[in-house]
Order: structure tokens, then C-alpha cells, then sequence
């Protein structure tokens, strides 16, 4: 009763002040105003300010509910005021003001009393993270006076810093007890001016490692105070009429309009002063360039590549960028570096003055212009090149085939021509025997089984060929093959860190989806344009954010962004979340797309431009700009926060719903089944001693008499049986029903943590990309839009999509698109790219033999108009993969012998062309790890053709061989699935494949190496797995022809080699083999083990022979 | 059909099946190879290969102490940490990981004393090693490229902060290739319960062909991954295998007279037989003196002294063998990076210490002892320093501005301590040393130019100490 009171007490003595309205139109520009205070509209009670509105539109309302610490509203010179004396105002979290390295720009107008003593703050602008304890995440800026008892000369002197940084001061005295119109600026780059009534009067920059500004989560606004303090000497004493904030940095234009209002409304108090001239380049800014710069930069011999004599070396800029962004100073490097006094060297001279550099602003504010005008045409055409790989796709005019070479196509007609040129001509075509297999491996990874050979063998017809190649390509394995060649290179792992130890594996959950996705791709043949737009920007195509359930489309796009989910990031670990990591990852991600989509490495132009690519720096962050949207270093998402559960809410409920409601059902069997057990146990006890039971079973163990040890010992430490110990007494009824309940529950758990998929999407807002001066996100320099390389850059240029529930930012999706647009040079190097790649799968190098490199320093390609007939053939017959690859296959380079005869014409090829450059024969390729793995596992027999989901497990033994999981128990049963389920690590790949030169996947891989090292034969000789392969073969055909050797062998050579046995091979083997069983004999096997170990040793010979791993 | 017949190379061939010894003849092979490779580009083979010039030293040690080895504390003495311990430090310091809010300075709990005819500073933990200062040369003054283990550690091993770049053993065995052809180039010795910080990070190919990574041997059971069966077999079996084996890899390669790879694993094959012969001869430590034993601690089996010390052993016989390059790493448990020394830079350092020192030591006087160490540059670093301040109370956080290592052998000057840290240790402020530098002086020492080994990658020519960027040069100070 008595709160009510004083409560409705204070209500009635409070006196509201509420002056007039604001003008509804502010003759000053409000794009970024985020804060208004004017001491003309106060909420306050009693004389004292309770709450101070902000009119900005923000809600940024300012309060102080402690009554001491109040300030007052009374007035100046008849002017409102809001008068500190040993008080503040404060907000708890400043709207509008975005979390990380904010630009903004601070008009306050104050009158600040005399002090003598402390360091009082007038704004304090302050974020702590709480949860951890680090000083340089402590983060925060304020303005305030030089700390007096450090050092008495400076009283007075304003000063601005940030909290555990560096600070910097004017270098005049505002200490004067007059009105003053006081300006803050921060602009980026860790950069920060001070002006007073217009006037710049000083710059500072801080120096320390991180970003000071990284606000996560929102700042605090305190006015008055140094934030939480309660030191008096913190206080700021004096009187504030009005203060307002921008969240970006206004130009001088703008400036002058806030400025010129802020001292009308103080008119006779403060006046704002404004620049009468507009400095012009050559009489203002020339020759202080000249004084200050040409010494270094002028001439052929000019630092950096930087000219600075005439305007239009300003506009070209150096080796690092551009200096200039006209109209904008806050943007333009040239400002920046000559306001933080880097530049001029201190060795070479004096910084440039307060005078100088207010000049220099206004000059580059007002648009950076000259009295001459001068042509700025050529600076903005795109950049040309003559390169090859940067034009438009031309169809090649095909070359008449005047008879002298096999042909079987145009392709084969475009290989000729090089041919005839020295000489040459096609090998014959291979035999069918090796043409079966070579096909079935190159599309499938799989070799052919005797019964697909026999019936190919058989098929005399014409088609026979094609009727293979349409079999093989519509296989459900046909993905497996060609999806791992993709995996490969975006680079894919089944982690998302650096996966740096080997006793921690850390999958990524459900980023397996992404391998489903890309295999399932591959078999139904997705027309590339929607493949690659999918993956750059699923996210931007359905509208997710808004979809109640995700239906499968939805699902389907958002698993195709992992591709950008590749590169590796360790930013879960704190330590190694920081900015300079997430650049790094953004950096990453970007140079990946461009190598695989574009086949241009990008990552030279990160510091500088490009040496020896028409590819400049300001196109790498250009290029990068596409993904800053969704890997903002600023709005960071740990990879743990960025995952997706690919379920509508609604769904999630329901699945915890059942399984609560299962849970119950079977707690409530349990509970029936436990009261019986007791009760049935209590029934086997004399009576006479249960009671005294039950009471022992109370007592704490060690506090029981020793008749309670003997009861509890005899009959039982308790009777609250858990539920294994009550399952076997319920009825099987039940039993049935609990173990159902209970599968029902893991499967629902199953499917929630499969339904989580390693995305990407377009977080926080969208900020400004800058272009890093030698690769330091610590030095930006000018702004560059999102786009691409410059030199790719078609006539007309796309427009940005329509956003999707309006958030996205549509860049990548245009990247996307851009990529795709196959009448544009992009397009066309994106065809190249693609059909090179798949050259290189079919004859082990690309036309383009540096796969991932079409640019200057890269190879030229051996074929140009091949290249350039299977790019046109890839985008008119839709973008798929499978008419092209049927294209290549059924021409006679494809099918002719990959062996060399004996003839004069072969001796010829082999001198005239050693590296078989021109193609006068099929090239022999080793098999990649996978193909090997699989081949042996489907020859033994043992290869479970299961398909997706969950990778498979492996192991790190201690010896340093990474096995299989279940490796331990292997049975004859085991089988195994193929080797693109397996996990997949960026290190401690299985041992079998690592030996086979299966990448590591730091980074993504364009092209493997097929080595041939020691390694590899050891593990042919000795693992354990191939092995247990022999034997497993050794049944298989131990089973298949009983009792025969002779058929036995047969079947060997037939399961591994796809072929019959030579008569001398036969003779080899049976001799060994009857080696061997005396051998075993000896050894003290059975007879009949010894039959099955001596033919296994056979299989693994046959197995370890090279013809097994090549394809020919 | 056309009917097969390989035109030259058979005689070759055939020449080899028909020397005496059939792996004696790898000279042949390799001269048949040359014929054949064309002579631009990458090297994918270990054959044997010229220096740019005469090289100091043949066998490079790297014993890498991984958590970073506090620097202030054993090697580089700050008696201003002594007079000021406990005080607050006014000036800026880098920290990293929470614990040294306080900015506190920590002294330096052991006592240092002079060592050697130029008195060189070893604290009370490093007895041995102290007692072979004049063979040391210490750089005091070395830098490292990031705070973090993982970072720092493979930067110093490949010349980048981030993973898949060659680490330098890997261009070691791509420039010269091996004098053993019995033994892989470059042999990574790891304590055999499991890893330690980056792991197979540090010794891996990166985009070289995989022959050129760190193959790692095992201190026990089987030396080489597979080398031998894992079911056991009569005798006899495998011989038999491997000339059935024979048999038909040489029809095949018939057909292919042009894929020298083919070739090149018929020769493996051979290679194998051989290494399962030899290789298990790097473990036999049965035929070292009882006085050799004593001298790396390993008398007595599985004490972790017994374990590091072995790995030292087996560095010297590598060396003897011939082997180019050896990784040696510290225990890897129960710590995988056991100079971290976050807690109490006393205690943790004590215990490290006794397991490290004498080994160290004893690889020095061993390989002197044998008149090997003029041919082996031997390296002892961490991968960064540590803190002038407290953490936790007693220990030191990471520092990447100073840290100090230690090289021993072939042309560096004993006895010279080089470089120096200011008054605190925390900063390297004379004759500042990068981790480039360092890899370009130790190529210098193979005979290599760290700026002409390079290997094309896409388009692009690489090198281990991207001089362009970082400036890489060659200590020269240091060396005789």
C-alpha cells in the first residue's frame, strides 16, 4: 500500500516538460541518424532528467533511474540544457549501431565547466564481452579530457580513445567554458578525426591487433560517465543541448548542413565555421603533393607505382589499389594515410598540418575535382586481354578429314590435325576386352564382372558400344565416380576444422548430405547452371527463412551451399576465432570458387596486382565482395552456430513430442514390471526378515550394523531394479513393446541429427568490402562493389536478384549467374574449365594440362580448338555431362590402344612425341586410391553396393595405419562399402588410400598425383586388408569351379583383370601356387587350409600386379 | 592386334634381369629413367641429385619441441625479471589466452651460469646439454609467425601459417634426393603412443608427389607401416610372390615400353624386399655399447627418458644409413605438446627437461664421437617463446616476438650466442631472425639456394622460403 502511494505520490508531483515539436523535416540529411537527443524535449521529474527521447527514430531513449545521479534540466543563456554535475544517462544497448568495426560520425553540442582534477568522460560508447575476460575483446571508444593528474599542461586539452588502446588528443585547449560545437569521427581503418565548431583539430589512429571497435552484440551508451565507474574525477560536469549520431561518416557537404543547424539554434554562442572555398587541384592540392609526395612518388622509379603529379595518376591509383573514392574522403586512401601521419615518412618530412589535411578533405569531399577537366574514360574500360581463356566461346570450324586418319568425329577430326602435322596418325582401336573395362572404370570406378565382358563380348551388333556407354551412364554408380572427382575439387571433408589432430575427429553433422547431393547430382545429370547455382547460392533461390517445414526442394539447396563450407575453419576453438582467421577463411573460400569454377588462381592478387594476370588486386576483393555477405569477418558465425537443422520447428516439437510420449509408455511398463520384480523378490524372503531388509537398505552402507551387512549382502544392496534387470521378467508382450518403443526413440534421434546440414547463407547485414593493402584486413583502402574479374566482365552488366524474404543480398546468386552466362566471357571460361576437367578424367591430362590455372602463367592448351569445341558441345547440349562424356567416348582417341605396337608408325610416334602430347595413342593411367579400394573389394566379392548416408568410420591405430572401423573383426561375412563413404578427413586418410595419393584436403584438389612410391607395394605385400581380400577371393573362387585349379586361376584373372589367363601366366601361377601349398603343408596347415592360403597368396600377387591398377 | 615387342628399353631390361645382383642394377634403371624424363619441370623421383653447391652438411636433425620452450627461463636469462618480479608491467604485451590479466612480471625460477670457453647461458634444468655448449650455436633472437601451436608449428616446418604447403624435409628430399636407396629420404621419428600437436601437418607433401613426405618409423614393433605381412607366412612364400609378382609386372610392362612408372614399381617392389631386410636394423639396438646405452638413457626400457633417448639413437643410426632428413619429437603424452608451460613454468619445465636434456646431449656427443657431426646440422627449437608476465600464477603464456634455437654441426659457429631480446625477453630487438631465414640457411648448409629449389605448382613457381614475401635470407653470421 505504501509503494502504491509514494508511487502515485511521485506521478503527481512530477512535471513534464514538453516542448515544442520537432520540425518534421531536419534541414540536414538523417540517412544513418541513429541517435537525436535535444535537450528542448526531456521527460524529467522534479527539475531532474529521468529520461532523455531520442528522436532519431531509433528508440535509442536514454535513462537514468538513480535518483542521485540525475542530471538537471534548466538552461544557458536561456537555451535547454541538460547540466551534469556528478551524473549521467545512460542506454543499454545502442539500436542502429552494428556490431564490428562501425563507421560513425558524432556532433555533440556541450559547454563544459572548468575542471581541475581527473579525466572526465562526456560519451562513453563501451561493449564487454562477459563471458571472457580477454582485454583486447574488451572493447569500447570515448571522448573525454586528458587525464590531469598525469599531466598537469594538457588541462584541458579534449581527447578521444578507446578502452585498453591507444589515444589521441587535440592539440588546442576546449576547456573554456563556452558553448562549442564538438564533432567526432570515425571512419574505418581504425582512424578517428576531432573537430571543434568545424574546425579539425586533431587525428589519431590506434595501433592495436584487433579491430578496438568490434562491438559484438550491441554497445552501451553512457553520456556523462566513464562507464560503471564511480570515481568522481570520472564525471564530466557541464551542460549538453544536443547530440547527434550517424552510423556512417558524413562528407563535407552533409557535415556543413548539421553544423550550420547545430549553430543556428546556439546563433551568438557557437558558430560553425564553413569552408568559403572550394579548394581546386591546382592551385590548393598540387602543391602540396608536390611538397610533401614527389620526392618518392613521381617519375618511373614512383613507390608503389604511385604517381602522384597529376590528377589522373591520383585516380589510377598504385600497385595497391586505388587512393581516391571522389566525393568521399572518410573512403579515400590518400586521406587516411596522410591524416595517421604514416604517410609521409617521419624520415622524409612532417606530416601533412591540420590545415593541410582539412584542405585535402574538402578537396576530395567535393568530388576531387580540377579546373581542367580531365578524361576519366579511359580509366573506367574494362580491362582487355588478348589471352585466350578470357573470350568469348567461338565454335571451332572443323577440319575436313581427307581420309588420312580413323575418325569417328569432329573430335577426332580436331585431334588429327595435329597428328597429320608430324606425321602421325590414331592407333588401332582397342579390343573390346580393354575397351569394356576401360569404360566401365572411367564412368563407374568399377571394373566390368565376367558376365557383363562375356555379354559385351558377344554383342556383335553396331551399337554394342553405345549400348555399353548408355548402360554404364545411367548406372547408380556413375555418381559415386564422378561425384568424388567433385568432391575433390571443392575440396571436401567431413570435418569443417583443419582436422590438425589425429585422435580428434570432429565431423561436421550431416555434412555428409552434401556428398548425397553431389552423387546424386552426377546420376540424374543436372544441367551445370543449376549444379553450380545451387551450390554458390541455394540459399538464395528458396525461401527458407520462411518456410514452415522444408520440403525436399528447400533441403536440397540449402545442403548444395556446403560446397562453400569446404575451406578449412577452426573458429569454433575461441583462439583461433579472430579476424584474422576469418579473412582467412572468407579469402579461401573465394580463391576456391574462382580456381574450380573459373581456373584462375586469385591468390597473388590478395596483396598486389598480379604480376603476370590481367587480374588486379581490386578485382580479388571485387571477387570476394560475393561472399562477404555470408562470411562476414565481422558478423562471424561459428562454424557451430552456422549449421541448419533442415526442420521446420513444428516438426522438430512434434519428433520430441513422440518421443516423450515413447518414453513415457515405456517408463510406465518399466515401473509395472519393477513393482512386480520387488514384490516377487520381497515374496522369496522370509517374512520375518523383510522388514528388517528394507530398513538396511536405507542405511548408508558404512553405517550399517553388521546384521544389516549380512541382510544386504544375502538378499540385496536394493530393490529398485534398473530396466535391464526388469526387462527379462516382463512379458515378452511387453518385452516386444519396450524394445520397439526404444527403436522408435533412436530412429527419431537418428533423423534429428541427420537432418542438420553445414550451410550457407547470407548473415548480418551488409557491409562494406575494402580492398586490404598488402592483404591486411588492418589496411583497407578504397571500397569496391561485388563483381568479378574485370577482364571476364561482359557488355552488359547483370542485374543483383530480386532478394528472397528480404534478406538475402543476391550476390552470390549472381555470381552464379554470371558464371553461367555462357555468352559472356565468364561463361565461357566456366565451359572450358568444366570440359577440360573432364578430358583430364578420361585421358589423365587436361587439354589445358594446368587444370586449375587458364590464366597468363598457366599451360596453353595442347588442343585450343578441341577446348573450344567440347566447351560449345558441354553448353548446347545442356550443360549435362553425360552427352559430352558419350561424345569423347565413342570417338576413336578415346578407343583406340593405350599400348604401343611395334610398327615403324608407332617407333615414329614414340620419337617424335614421347609424352604422347598429341594423342596418337590412349594414355595408360594408374587408378585413383578409391578405384583400387573399390575394385579389390568387388573382385573379392566383398563390396556392399549400399549406398549413402552416414560415412562409414575409420580408425588410427597407434602404429599410424588408419583402417576401417570393425576392422578388428573381420569375418568372411564383412563386406565393406565403397571408398567415398568412408570418412572423409583432411588428414589420417585410411592408409590404403593415402599410399594411392588420395589428397589431403587442406585445400582442394584439381588434379592428383599417381605416384608410384615403396609405400604402395609394402601395403600390396603385407596389409592386412588386402589380405583378407586374397582370402576372401580365394573362396570366391575356390567356390566357383571346386576342385579345379586350372578353372580357379581362371576365374582370378577373369575377377581382377577382366581377362582370360595366358597359358605362361597359368604356368607361373600353378607352380607357384603348388610352391606354396608345400610351403603351407610344411608350415603345419590341413590340407585343405593350406590350399585356400596358398591360392589366396596367388590372388594377392595378382591383386598387387600393376595391370590390376592401371587403366589401359 | 599389332603384336608386342618393346623396342629399346628392352635391352635394358634385359641387361638388368641378367646383372648379378637384380637390385644392383638400380643405376641402370635410373639411367634408363633419364633417358626418358624430359628435362623440364618437377623431379618425381629420389634419385640421387646434385647440390647447387658444395654442401656443408649431408643429414639435417630436427628435433622440434613442440608447446614452445620458454626462453627466459632456460636460455636467455633476463635478470631485470628477477629485480622486477611481481611488479605490474606498464608497457603493451601481446597476450593471447586469459590468465595474465594482471600483467604481472614473473622472475625466472632456476639459476643460470656460464658454459663453455665463450660462456654461454644454460639454466640448472640442462646440465648435458650445457655441458656441450661450445658445439651450440644459440639464436636468441628468433621470431615466430603466430601465437597458436598449430599455426606457429606449421609455419615453422613449411614457411606458412596455414596447413598444405611442403614442409622442408619434403623440399630436403625433392632437391637432393636419397643416398639410401634402401631407406625412404626423410623419416619422421614421433613417440610411438600417439602424436603430438599438428601432427602429420608437419611432415607432410603438401603438392608434391607423396615420395617426398615424411615417412614416419616406429620406435617399436614394426619400423615401416606394412613392412611385414600381418599374417604370418612360411618361408619362402613371400620370395615366391614376389617372383611370380615379377613375372607378370614385367609382361605387362612389355606392352608399355614408354611408362617408366611401370618400371619404377617393379623396382619398388625389389625396394621393399630390401627395406623389410634393413629396415628393421634401425631398431636392432642390441649391437650399441652398453656406454652408448648409457649415454642416451636407454638402459632401462619404456621410462620416458628411454623413449625420447631412443628416438635420439635411432637418429644417429639414420644418419649413418644415410638418411637425409629426420624429424625427432618430443613425448607426445600425456601432453601432446609438452613445453606448454602455462601452469608453472618451474615444475613443467623441470619434467620435460629430464626427459630431453640428456638425450639431446648425448646426440651431439655421439655423432662427434663418430665424426658425423661436421656432416649433421642438428636444430632445437619450439615453435615459439613465452611471456615475461605470469599466467595462472606461475606460468607463461605463448609468445611469438622471441624465442630462442639452439643449432648444433656442420658449419654453424659453436659457442656463439646470436641475436638478443630486450631487457625482458619479450621482444627479439638484435639481429632478428625469422623462421625463412632460418630454412634458407639450413638449405644453404645442404648446398641448396633456398631461391632456385623450386617446384611448379599450377602454373606457378614455388619455393619453401617465398623470398619475395618474406625476405628469406641466409644467416651468414652464424656460420664457419
Amino acid at each position: 500500500m505504501f509503494r502504491i502511494l509514494t508511487t502515485l505520490n511521485l506521478f503527481l508531483l512530477s512535471v513534464f516538460i514538453w516542448a515544442d515539436e520537432l520540425p518534421e523535416a531536419p534541414p540536414f540529411p538523417t540517412e544513418g541518424l541513429i541517435l537525436w537527443l535535444d535537450a528542448n524535449h526531456i521527460e524529467s521529474q522534479e527539475g531532474r532528467v529521468i529520461r532523455w527521447p531520442d528522436h532519431s527514430g531509433q528508440e535509442n531513449h536514454l535513462i537514468q533511474n538513480d535518483q542521485p545521479l540525475q542530471p538537471l534540466t534548466t538552461e544557458f543563456n536561456g537555451k535547454k540544457v541538460v547540466r551534469f554535475s556528478q551524473s549521467s544517462l545512460s542506454l543499454g544497448k545502442l539500436n542502429g549501431f552494428l556490431s564490428g568495426e562501425q563507421n560513425f560520425h558524432i556532433f555533440v553540442q556541450m559547454r563544459a565547466d572548468l575542471q581541475t582534477t581527473g579525466s572526465p568522460r562526456l560519451i562513453d560508447i563501451s561493449s564487454i564481452q562477459s563471458e571472457k575476460s580477454y582485454t583486447n575483446k574488451r572493447k569500447g571508444f570515448w571522448i573525454g579530457y586528458e587525464d590531469y593528474s598525469l599531466d598537469p599542461d594538457s588541462k584541458g586539452r579534449l581527447r578521444l580513445g578507446v578502452a585498453a588502446g591507444a589515444e589521441a588528443a587535440s592539440s588546442q585547449l576546449a576547456w573554456n567554458g563556452q558553448p562549442q560545437i564538438l564533432e567526432t569521427i570515425f571512419a574505418g581503418n581504425q582512424r578517428w578525426s576531432l573537430y571543434e565548431n568545424g574546425t579539425s583539430v586533431g587525428h589519431g589512429r590506434y595501433l592495436g591487433d584487433v579491430g578496438f571497435l568490434g562491438f559484438v552484440g550491441g554497445a552501451q551508451l553512457t553520456l556523462g560517465q566513464h562507464s560503471h565507474s564511480q570515481d568522481p574525477s570520472h564525471f564530466f560536469n557541464g551542460d549538453l543541448f544536443e547530440i547527434l549520431a550517424f552510423n556512417r561518416v558524413l562528407n563535407t557537404a552533409e557535415q556543413q548542413q548539421v553544423g550550420k543547424y547545430l549553430s543556428q539554434k546556439l546563433a551568438g554562442e557557437a558558430s560553425y565555421k564553413v569552408a568559403s572555398k572550394q579548394p581546386v587541384f591546382e592551385s590548393d592540392i598540387q602543391p602540396l603533393l608536390v611538397n610533401k609526395c614527389a620526392d618518392c612518388h613521381s617519375g618511373e622509379e614512383a613507390k608503389g607505382g604511385l604517381k602522384l603529379n597529376a590528377l589522373i595518376d591520383l585516380y589510377r591509383g598504385g600497385t595497391s589499389g586505388p587512393i581516391l573514392t571522389p566525393g568521399n574522403a572518410q573512403k579515400s586512401f590518400l586521406f587516411h594515410i596522410t591524416a595517421s601521419g604514416e604517410m609521409p615518412p617521419a624520415e622524409f618530412g612532417e606530416p601533412l598540418s591540420v590545415d593541410e589535411l582539412e584542405l585535402l578533405r574538402h578537396w576530395i569531399d567535393h568530388g576531387a575535382m580540377a579546373k581542367e577537366p580531365i578524361n576519366l574514360r579511359a580509366l573506367n574500360q574494362k580491362t582487355e586481354s588478348d589471352h585466350w581463356a578470357f573470350q568469348n566461346l567461338k565454335p571451332p570450324k572443323l577440319p575436313m578429314n581427307m581420309g588420312n586418319h580413323e575418325s569417328r568425329s569432329a573430335i577426332d577430326d580436331l585431334i588429327a590435325v595435329g597428328l597429320e602435322s608430324q606425321n602421325l596418325t590414331f592407333s588401332d582401336t582397342a579390343p573390346k576386352l580393354t575397351l569394356i573395362r576401360r569404360a566401365s572404370l572411367d564412368l563407374t570406378g568399377l571394373p566390368p564382372t565376367p558376365q557383363e565382358i562375356q555379354n559385351f563380348l558377344q554383342d556383335t551388333t553396331p551399337e554394342a558400344w553405345d549400348n555399353l556407354l548408355d548402360r554404364l551412364l545411367s548406372s547408380k554408380h556413375f555418381g559415386e565416380r564422378w561425384g568424388r572427382h567433385w568432391l575433390d575439387g571443392v575440396g571436401y571433408s567431413d570435418t569443417n576444422a583443419m582436422d590438425n589432430d589425429q585422435a580428434i575427429v570432429k565431423p561436421a553433422k550431416g555434412k555428409w548430405k552434401y556428398r548425397d547431393y553431389v552423387i546424386k547430382s552426377f546420376n540424374a545429370d543436372k544441367p551445370y547452371d543449376f549444379f553450380i547455382q545451387q551450390q554458390l547460392a541455394g540459399d538464395e533461390m528458396v525461401d527458407w527463412r520462411n518456410a514452415e517445414t522444408y520440403d525436399q526442394r528447400i533441403k536440397e539447396h540449402l545442403i548444395a551451399t556446403t560446397m562453400l563450407r569446404c575451406a578449412p575453419d577452426d573458429t569454433d576453438q575461441d583462439e583461433l576465432n579472430i579476424l584474422s582467421i576469418r579473412y582467412y577463411i572468407l579469402h579461401r573460400t573465394a580463391e576456391s570458387v574462382a580456381q574450380n569454377l573459373l581456373g584462375l588462381t586469385m591468390q597473388c592478387c590478395k596483396c598486389h596486382d598480379h604480376k603476370f594476370e590481367p587480374i588486379s588486386q581490386r578485382d580479388y576483393y571485387r571477387f570476394t565482395a560475393n561472399f562477404t555477405t555470408a562470411w562476414q569477418p565481422r558478423d562471424w558465425l561459428k562454424p557451430l552456430n552456422r549449421e541448419l537443422l533442415l526442420m521446420g520447428a513444428k516438426e522438430v516439437t512434434a519428433i520430441e513430442e513422440q518421443k516423450a510420449s515413447r518414453q513415457t509408455q515405456i517408463d510406465a511398463i518399466i515401473e509395472m514390471g519393477r513393482k512386480a520384480l520387488r514384490q516377487k523378490t520381497l515374496d522369496a524372503i522370509p517374512e520375518v526378515l523383510r522388514e528388517d531388509l528394507l530398513a538396511a537398505q536405507t542405511v548408508a552402507k558404512e553405517q550399517r550394523s553388521d546384521v544389516q551387512k549380512y541382510l544386504t549382502e544375502k538378499f540385496g544392496e536394493t530393490f529398485d531394479f534398473s530396466q535391464a534387470q526388469v526387462m527379462p521378467t516382463i512379458p515378452a508382450v511387453q518385452q516386444k513393446e519396450v524394445t520397439a518403443f526404444t527403436n522408435e526413440i533412436n530412429q527419431l534421434n537418428k533423423n534429428l541429427d541427420d537432418s542438420w546440414a553445414q550451410s550457407v547463407y547470407d548473415v548480418g547485414s551488409v557491409r562494406p568490402t575494402y580492398i586490404l593493402r598488402r592483404g591486411e584486413f588492418e589496411k583497407p583502402g578504397a571500397e569496391v562493389e561485388a563483381g568479378i574479374f574485370s577482364v571476364l566482365d561482359g557488355p552488359t552488366v547483370l542485374e543483383m536478384p530480386q532478394p528472397i524474404g528480404n534478406v538475402t543480398s543476391g550476390r552470390r546468386l549472381r555470381l552464379a549467374q554470371q558464371l553461367t552466362d555462357w555468352d559472356s566471357p565468364t561463361g565461357a571460361l566456366t565451359a572450358r574449365v568444366r570440359a577440360n576437367r573432364i578430358w583430364q578424367h578420361l585421358f589423365g591430362v587436361g587439354i589445358v594440362e594446368t587444370v586449375a590455372n587458364f590464366g597468363k602463367s598457366g599451360m596453353e592448351p595442347t588442343h585450343p580448338e578441341l577446348l573450344e569445341y567440347l566447351a560449345c558441345f558441354f553448353v548446347e547440349h545442356d550443360r549435362q555431362l553425360k552427352p559430352l562424356l558419350k561424345k569423347i567416348m565413342t570417338s576413336q582417341v578415346y578407343m583406340q590402344l593405350s599400348s604401343v605396337g611395334s610398327d615403324e608408325q608407332a617407333k615414329q610416334a614414340v620419337k617424335l612425341d614421347p609424352d604422347n602430347k598429341l594423342l596418337w595413342r590412349q594414355n595408360l593411367r594408374r587408378m585413383e586410391a578409391e578405384a583400387i579400394r573399390d575394385s579389390i573389394l568387388f573382385a573379392s566379392g566383398r563390396l556392399n553396393l549400399t549406398m549413402g548416408g552416414r560415412f562409414d568410420d575409420i580408425v588410427n591405430l597407434p602404429s599410424g595405419m588408419v583402417v576401417e572401423a570393425g576392422y578388428s573383426s573381420v569375418t568372411p561375412e564383412t563386406t565393406w562399402r565403397r571408398s567415398v563413404y568412408l570418412l572423409n578427413r583432411r588428414n589420417y586418410h585410411p592408409t590404403v588410400l593415402q599410399v594411392f595419393d588420395q589428397p589431403l584436403l587442406i585445400e582442394a584438389c584439381q588434379q592428383r598425383d599417381a605416384s608410384a612410391s615403396v609405400s604402395q607395394s609394402l601395403w600390396m605385400l603385407n596389409s592386412d586388408f588386402l589380405g583378407h581380400q586374397a582370402q576372401a577371393l580365394a573362396r570366391r573362387i575356390q567356390q566357383d569351379a571346386p576342385d579345379d585349379l586350372p578353372a580357379q586361376l581362371e576365374q582370378l584373372f577373369q575377377y581382377t583383370l577382366g581377362r582370360t589367363i595366358a597359358a605362361d601366366e597359368k604356368e607361373s601361377c600353378t607352380s607357384a601356387f603348388k610352391n606354396h601349398l608345400m610351403l603351407f603343408k610344411n608350415g603345419g596347415a590341413e590340407d585343405a587350409q593350406a590350399y585356400q592360403q596358398a591360392l589366396a597368396s596367388v590372388c594377392q600377387v595378382v591383386f598387387s600386379t600393376s595391370e590390376f591398377i592401371y587403366i589401359q | 592386334m599389332k603384336t608386342l615387342q618393346a623396342p629399346l628399353p628392352l635391352t635394358r631390361r634385359k641387361m638388368l634381369r641378367e646383372s648379378a645382383l637384380g637390385f644392383g642394377s638400380l643405376a641402370l634403371i635410373q639411367l634408363l629413367q633419364e633417358d626418358l624424363l624430359s628435362t623440364e619441370g618437377n623431379y618425381h623421383d629420389l634419385k640421387k641429385r646434385e647440390p647447387h653447391f658444395d654442401p656443408k652438411v649431408k643429414s639435417v636433425i630436427l628435433m622440434m619441441q613442440n608447446g614452445g620452450p620458454s626462453q627466459m627461463d632456460l636460455f636467455d636469462p633476463k635478470p631485470e625479471l628477477n629485480k622486477r618480479n611481481g611488479q605490474k608491467h606498464t608497457g603493451a604485451i601481446e597476450q593471447f589466452q586469459p590468465g595474465s590479466e594482471q600483467n604481472k612480471l614473473l622472475g625466472m625460477p632456476f639459476d643460470f651460469e656460464k658454459y663453455g670457453e665463450n660462456g654461454m647461458d644454460f639454466a640448472s634444468p640442462l646440465p648435458h646439454m650445457a655441458s656441450v655448449a661450445d658445439e651450440f650455436c644459440k639464436i636468441r633472437s628468433m621470431i615466430s609467425g603466430h601465437n597458436n601451436h598449430t599455426e606457429a608449428l606449421v609455419m615453422f616446418n613449411t614457411g606458412k601459417i596455414f596447413a598444405g604447403r611442403p614442409a622442408l624435409g619434403s623440399w630436403v628430399s625433392y632437391g637432393l634426393g636419397t643416398a639410401n636407396q634402401n631407406l625412404p629420404a626423410y623419416i619422421v621419428l614421433r613417440d610411438e603412443r600417439g602424436y603430438n600437436t599438428s601432427g602429420t601437418l608437419l611432415w607432410q607433401n603438401g603438392w608434391m608427389p607423396a615420395i617426398y613426405g615424411g615417412t614416419e618409423v616406429a620406435t617399436q614393433g614394426t619400423p615401416v607401416l606394412n613392412l611385414k605381412a600381418a599374417n604370418s607366412r612360411p618361408q619362402g612364400v613371400e620370395a615366391q610372390n614376389l617372383a611370380l609378382l615379377d613375372k607378370l609386372n614385367t609382361k605387362f610392362r612389355l606392352r608399355y615400353p614408354q611408362e617408366t612408372d611401370l618400371d619404377t614399381r617393379i623396382q619398388n617392389y625389389e625396394l621393399a624386399a630390401r627395406m623389410q631386410l634393413s629396415a628393421p636394423e634401425i631398431l636392432d639396438l642390441s649391437k650399441e655399447s652398453a656406454e652408448t646405452k648409457k649415454l642416451y638413457g636407454v638402459e632401462q626400457e619404456h621410462t620416458e627418458l628411454s623413449r625420447y633417448g631412443t628416438r635420439c639413437l635411432m637418429a644417429r643410426r639414420l644418419v649413418e644409413s644415410g638418411v637425409r632428413f629426420i624429424q625427432v619429437f618430443p613425448p607426445a603424452s600425456p601432453n601432446s605438446q609438452p613445453w606448454d608451460s602455462h601452469g608453472n613454468v618451474k615444475t613443467q619445465n623441470e619434467s620435460i627437461c629430464k626427459i630431453v636434456d640428456q638425450p639431446t646431449a648425448a646426440l651431439v656427443k655421439d655423432l662427434k664421437q663418430r665424426g658425423l657431426l661436421d656432416s649433421t646440422l642438428i636444430i632445437w627449437s619450439g615453435e615459439f617463446g613465452r611471456l615475461p608476465i605470469s599466467q595462472n600464477g606461475s606460468g607463461r603464456d605463448h609468445n611469438r616476438n622471441a624465442c630462442t634455437t639452439l643449432l648444433a654441426g656442420g658449419g654453424v659457429k659453436g659457442g656463439l650466442s646470436y641475436g638478443a631480446t630486450d631487457e625482458l625477453g619479450y621482444r627479439s630487438v638484435e639481429k632478428v631472425t625469422t623462421v625463412h631465414d632460418l630454412h634458407a640457411t639450413i638449405l644453404h648448409q645442404l648446398g641448396l639456394d633456398h631461391n632456385k629449389l623450386t617446384y611448379h605448382h599450377q602454373g606457378h613457381s614455388e619455393s619453401l622460403t617465398d623470398t619475395r614475401v618474406t625476405q628469406a635470407k641466409v644467416i651468414h653470421d652464424i656460420l664457419t
